[in-house]
């Protein structure tokens, strides 16, 4: 049972790292896309419209972390309860 | 919709603007792909969230844990989705409205059917899109470099083969309807639209050939050295439909101008003692004359020429009419008005109004001008500050747009004025308000602003970037709204505020963008955003003054960074009029109509 729950775990760690990867990627997509020579109000709006959003994604990762940080601990904790077991 | 989704799609441009139309569509293309990304990554974390909900075991707190941060972090995904999907529709707004400023049809053509892809645009963007048509263009072989021109070959096409006259008008009817009906609407319709009226006065210009130009029109190029073809085309309609309205609808001698009332005792004086009404002859002949021959299009062709044949007929023949090119001045400069003895119905008391500090006010204020009648309304609004010097005057001319679908009747806000306007040609209208404003007196020194709504917009263009005027009046600023102004570049101190609903098929009738005009601004938006209905519940058709009204008031109650020219521009009207808290605004109506004594 203690092994089924460990595997899921780490299933769910995995895919949780493959989801942040894949986020990073985004962000620095939103980061490094090129306006060109653009030049304006409308193009300083448009920088700062993606900053906002580079900082929304920044607090999603956030929460991701956290999120993985107690998934961590939840392993940790089922470890621990398989190592006692046996 | 919000406010929010108003702002999505705004573009302010002006001389200063600086796009790069390629590098914004790389963005646009790389902004897709993301999209897609975070929209997986958001239906992942969803299933990561439930999976993880389900965990068990003595240490489920921490499992627990873990699950709602992922559903925060689901959620902030949602948000960034929704923030993203406007910010790749904004970027795909502004190069679409960059892309027309360019002029080029053809990159135009295929930017809008890869951003609004519809049958109407995939049909548009090229000669060999029909193994293309109705595919989702986005998921189509795209290269790095110019993703949204490898799925059509030959994007010169447009320029070599220019297209037909039938073609170009059968788009333009296509359009007509769409406007009318406002089904099959895109954000863009009005950008589409002027190439093919451009792409109609082409084929009437390649085929024309002018016996005589007349006077040479102020604001606009016509001829050889034209950079447009609509201006001269519009010349020759003009022509035509005066000459066609001079035969139905009878002779027409004179403007009457009827001036302000005196009112009561305690209301604001009129300007100066006399007569109710003024009378500005016209000359008999129309200013243009060419021959049209369109190939495939006889009927056509004979229309225009049979209708300018009948414009040039001498004094006598037809009796008389309306001129659309003679001078409210004498070669003296004296205004050449004559007092008119008979009577004339309308007639307006000057009476104090609220001061419209802000420009929405000012297009309120169109709206209470005569609507549908036989005669037609200008209002001047006379703004009296004290400064230290004691009183001082500013002024606003204020014109309501076409009322009057034919030419040669009694309103003068009419087809012949639409055409003359476009055309930069003098229509009966300019010499009206001309006449109005030496009747009123103003003063070389004094601050004048010209405000208008469709064809008042483009009068109000025409009269700020008109020599005689600008000799006269220190002109300080123009509004416009939904109007086709291209070609007038009026140099004042504060500019022109041209505002363009990219779904109203009017301000495209010029056939071209508003560029490189000095400190004039264009303000592009999508007005169905501001989500306006009727009492009816249905939507406000898009050349609706009230379209243009609420844009500018969201303008004014909500500035953004990027509308900060418009704000700009607001206060410095403002101060250029002297508009302050101790302003008193008084309001001066002038009726109009053409007579045929």
């Amino acid at each position: 049972m203690l092994n089924v729950q460990l595997e899921e775990v780490n299933e769910l760690l995995a895919l949780l790292a493959q989801t942040q990867a894949r986020i990073s990627s985004i962000e620095t997509t939103l980061v490094l896309c090129s306006f060109g020579l653009w030049e304006g109000p409308a193009a300083q709006e448009a920088q700062e419209s993606r900053r906002q959003m580079v900082m929304y994604m920044n607090h999603a990762q956030e929460h991701l972390a956290t999120a993985r940080a107690h998934l961590d601990d939840y392993r940790s904790d089922l470890h621990t309860a398989a190592l006692a077991f046996f | 919709m919000t406010g929010d989704d108003f702002d999505t799609r705004i573009v302010v441009s002006s001389a200063k603007t600086v796009a790069d139309i390629p590098a914004l569509m790389c963005a646009i293309s790389q902004l897709h792909e993301a999209m897609r990304d975070l929209q997986a990554c958001h239906s992942e974390l969803e299933a990561l969230a439930n999976r993880t909900g389900t965990l068990t075991g003595e240490h489920i707190g921490n499992a627990s844990v873990a699950a709602e941060s992922i559903g925060r972090a689901c959620s902030v995904l949602l948000s960034s989705s929704y923030q993203l999907a406007r910010f790749i529709d904004s970027l795909a707004y502004t190069a679409l409205i960059y892309s027309a400023a360019e002029g080029d049809a053809a990159t135009f053509a295929q930017l809008r059917a890869w951003l609004y892809p519809s049958p109407l645009s995939y049909f548009e963007a090229g000669p060999l899109t029909a193994p293309f048509t109705f595919a989702t263009i986005a998921d189509l072989p795209r290269g790095r470099s110019r993703p949204w021109r490898q799925v059509w070959p030959g994007s010169h096409y447009r320029e070599i083969w220019p297209r037909p006259f039938h073609l170009s008008v059968g788009y333009a009817a296509i359009y007509g309807t769409i406007f009318g009906s406002g089904v099959g609407s895109d954000p863009v319709d009005s950008l589409a639209l002027q190439f093919h009226i451009e792409d109609i006065s082409r084929s009437l210009m390649r085929s024309t050939h002018w016996f005589e130009h007349g006077s040479t029109p102020s604001g606009q190029m016509l001829g050889p050295h034209a950079t447009s073809a609509t201006p001269e085309a519009a010349a020759i309609a003009g022509g035509a439909f005066f000459g066609w309205g001079r035969l139905l609808n009878g002779s027409r001698r004179s403007i009457i101008l009827g001036r302000p009332g005196r009112g009561a005792q305690d209301s604001p004086a009129p300007l100066k003692p006399g007569p109710r009404t003024l009378r500005l002859p016209l000359r008999a002949q129309s200013s243009v004359w060419s021959r049209t021959l369109i190939p495939g299009a006889p009927g056509f062709s004979g229309f225009l020429n049979l209708g300018q044949s009948l414009g040039t007929l001498p004094e006598g023949m037809l009796t008389a009419s309306a001129s659309g090119s003679s001078s409210s001045y004498d070669e003296a400069g004296r205004s050449s008005l004559a007092p008119e003895s008979k009577s004339f119905p309308p007639t307006h008391t000057p009476r104090e109004v609220a001061t419209p500090h802000a420009p929405s006010a000012l297009i309120e204020r169109i709206g209470n001008l005569a609507e549908g009648k036989e005669y037609g309304e200008f209002e001047i609004l006379k703004h009296e500050t004290q400064g230290p010097k004691g009183s001082e005057y500013s002024w606003s001319i204020i014109i309501r747009g076409t009322q009057e679908w034919t030419a040669g009747t009694t309103n003068i806000q009419d087809m012949h004025t639409n055409f003359n306007a476009i055309a930069g040609v003098e229509s009966d209208q300019t010499r009206a308000i001309k006449a109005a404003m030496a009747d009123m007196g103003i003063q070389p020194t004094e601050a004048v602003e010209f405000v208008g709504h469709s064809q008042g917009g483009i009068v109000a263009a025409q009269l700020a970037s008109d020599t005689e005027i600008c000799n006269r009046y220190t002109v300080a600023a123009v509004l416009t709204a939904g109007s086709p102004t291209a070609g007038y570049t009026p140099v004042t101190s504060v500019g022109m505020l041209n505002l363009e609903n990219t779904r109203d098929q009017v301000p495209a009738l010029d056939g071209r963008e508003n560029v490189n005009r000095g400190n004039n601004l264009t303000v592009h938006f999508d007005g169905r955003s501001l989500n306006l209905q009727t009492v009816e519940n249905e939507e406000v058709f898009a050349h609706d003054m009230t379209v243009y009204r609420e844009a500018m008031a969201h303008f004014e109650s909500a500035p953004t960074v990027a509308t900060a020219e418009i704000s700009a521009w607001m206060e410095a009207r403002e101060r250029a009029l002297g508009l302050g808290e101790g302003t008193h605004t008084t309001s001066y109506v002038y009726t109009t109509q053409r007579s045929s004594w």
